[in-house]
């Protein structure tokens, strides 16, 4: 009895450390971001996980594979595709070949660092052909496009702001206001406005002037959100009356039954999708971003299921109107809503970022 | 060890040495390498790595001065500080009534309505346990409802958002560590003690200052020290619970890294909330003494 325990306990120690050992190195692979070494050859897109990955697997990635034969994996890596590129490219390791709708400013600035590549000349030229000018950037094409609109809570407030400016003044549209907490490049677009610049030409605009409207708002702000279901969350509780949402948020609020209004003014925000520098899988990636820009009825189907809008006219033309009419490549929509300025953000994002931190944050 | 021997039975094989019931120190050295190497690598290297990337490049001091010169950082540190210093109170408080009444009663069903609550926060998720708090304070949730429901006020409180969100957050999810650890200093408080205090004329306040406060106190302070340590490393509560309004150090790192890709910034914040730390922790457990962590432990 006495013999068999004292080779048990140290058996049972050993394994146990052992276990934790295991446990400890695979800990950072088990996170989605090191699930490169895995794909065995195959195209591995990095997208944001939940139905937004559902839905890019059932509409892009699935008839993809059943044209050309090539396999998807897909990585869930929601909103650090960027810090995660860069630590994956500082430690010489792409695991990526393909980003699916990165934020703009993120997508722009990984464009500057090298992360991505840049689209071959007749590549870029017959992309252009098909998705229209705007669309199309030296790296990739936009995805996944949406406004951050106007949206309220009719139960609460007498009237919508339509405008910008409009929504600004609280003493003719009092309410709690639900603001964008971390959305810094998207809030540069809505702020020029407020500070009295048209919607065609908002920015470049000098930094103090634009953030004085957010000091402004601040005292009638009860929630700055960071997540979309936070945002939804807030109009739905109660906690505010009206806000700054993204437009797909904001319908989604009408389509689980609330008196929502959805007033398209604001700024335009598009996503890029793009083909990763050193990717494992170069001519596979292309391949794919051809695939879907040669695809509008793809398109068509993603834009339907997740309600964010994609950049093919035709795909827009394919949809119905009821659907159509909530996207934000929508031409009467489109109108209402600023263009951000990338490149002028990327210069003075520090400046940007930490000044509107400092207003939301400092107290 | 000898006696051990004697008694045993001198049938079949014998053990040629003398055996003794503990390992060598090279078999346990041996042991516990995994678990050196673990720490090693995952524990110590990590945290000489947040001063090695915060002092990396051009400016290092000022990235350090920054943490409490920037507004947001200044601001963000003394919500943790003050917050987590109230959880703590508040915590241990809850905790040593729960513990204490674990420790002294005599009926059945009230020690297991006790400890199904004081360990119910455990076996939820974080985001469950948040989630749940969230709908509970929301302005047109059930407590505003109750409120009103009662006349106590006629429009919504603004509950959430709020330092009194936070602390309540986090207190819940802590509550077990309290009683866990209060609980294991309060058994050792012999009972006897008590009637013999009250027998030779000892109120019940009087019995609770002069002879049980000398013996936990040393455990509590442990226990505060422990919430304290557990609290200033809260992310998911101070963000959902907390929004914006009342951001901790983690949100503010979280936002170096991932908004402003500032990492050494960032690397900066995490160092100087670890020093806070460890500091107030080594402050702590001077004062209860190494016999109560001996005892503890």
């Amino acid at each position: 009895m006495s013999t068999t325990r004292t080779t048990l306990i140290p058996c049972a120690a050993a394994v146990a450390a052992l276990t934790l050992l295991a446990s400890a190195c695979a800990s950072p692979a088990a996170d989605g971001g090191g699930a490169g070494s895995g794909s065995d050859g195959a195209l591995v897109i990095a997208s944001w996980g939940g139905r937004f990955t559902e839905t890019t697997q059932k509409h892009l990635a699935d008839p993809f594979t059943e044209e050309t034969g090539i396999q998807v994996q897909i990585v869930d890596s929601p909103g650090t595709f960027a810090t995660k590129l860069q630590s994956m490219s500082e430690a010489g390791n792409i695991e990526w070949d393909i980003i699916d709708s990165s934020g703009a400013a993120d997508a722009f600035f990984m464009a500057q660092e090298g992360l991505v590549q840049d689209l071959p000349a007749d590549m870029r030229s017959s992309f252009e052909d098909a998705l229209g000018e705007g669309k199309v950037s030296d790296f990739g094409f936009t995805y996944a496009n949406l406004g951050y609109v106007i949206a309220c809570n009719d139960e609460a407030v007498d009237a919508c702001p339509t405008t910008i400016p409009e929504f600004f003044d609280t003493d003719a549209f009092p309410g709690r206001r639900i603001m964008p907490g971390e959305a810094y490049s998207q809030m540069t677009a809505v702020l020029a406005q407020a500070a009295g610049r048209p919607v065609d030409d908002a920015l470049p605009i000098d930094v103090p002037e634009m953030l004085e409207p957010l000091r402004d708002i601040k005292a009638d702000t009860s929630v700055w959100w960071t997540s979309g279901d936070q945002m939804e969350q807030s109009l739905r509780q109660g906690e505010g009356d009206l806000g700054i949402f993204m437009s797909g948020r904001a319908y989604n609020l009408a389509e689980t039954g609330m008196d929502v209004t959805v007033n398209w003014a604001g700024s335009y925000d598009p996503g890029y999708t793009m083909a990763v520098t050193d990717a494992p899988n170069q001519e596979e990636a292309m391949q794919f971003l051809q695939w879907v820009v040669d695809h509008p009825e793809a398109q068509a189907a993603w834009a339907e299921e997740m309600q964010y809008s994609v950049p093919s006219p035709d795909a827009l033309d394919l949809l119905p109107t009821e659907v159509a009419e909530t996207l934000a490549d929508y031409p009467a929509n489109f109108e209402g809503l600023a263009q951000q300025d990338f490149e002028w953000y990327l210069e003075n994002k520090s400046e940007i970022d930490s000044g509107m931190q400092q207003i939301i944050q400092g107290g | 060890m000898a006696t051990v021997e004697t008694v045993r039975p001198a049938k079949g094989r014998v053990r040629a040495r003398p055996w003794r019931p503990e390992a060598g120190p090279v078999t346990g050295l041996l042991l516990a390498a995994p678990m050196l190497v673990a720490i090693v690598l995952f524990v110590a290297f990590p945290l000489v790595q947040v001063f090695v990337d915060a002092s990396s490049g051009g400016v290092p001091v000022q990235r350090y001065t920054d943490v409490f010169t920037n507004p947001v950082s200044r601001r963000a540190l003394a919500t943790t500080l003050t917050d987590s210093a109230l959880v703590a109170v508040v915590t241990v408080a809850l905790g040593a009534v729960i513990a204490w009444t674990l420790h002294t009663t005599a009926r059945r069903w009230v020690r297991v309505l006790l400890w199904t609550t004081a360990l119910v926060p455990f076996w939820m998720g974080m985001i469950i346990k948040n989630y749940a708090i969230y709908l509970l304070l929301a302005a047109n949730g059930p407590l505003n409802a109750l409120l009103m429901g009662l006349g106590v006020v006629d429009s919504p409180l603004s509950l959430l958002y709020t330092k009194f969100a936070v602390v309540y957050g986090i207190s819940y999810s802590l509550l077990p560590y309290a009683v866990l650890a209060l609980y294991s200093v309060f058994v050792q408080v012999d009972r006897s003690l008590l009637s013999s205090a009250a027998v030779l004329g000892a109120g019940r306040a009087q019995v609770l200052a002069t002879v049980v406060a000398p013996l936990v106190r040393g455990g509590v302070l442990v226990a505060l020290a422990l919430i304290f340590l557990l609290s200033i490393g809260f992310y998911v509560t101070p963000i959902m619970l907390g929004g914006l309004q009342t951001p901790f150090m983690a949100t503010v790192i979280n936002q170096q890294v991932f908004s402003l890709y500032d990492f050494p910034g960032a690397a900066a914040s995490a160092a100087i909330l670890l020093v806070i730390a460890f500091v107030v922790v080594a402050t702590i457990l001077a004062l209860a003494g190494g016999k109560t962590l001996r005892r503890m432990l």
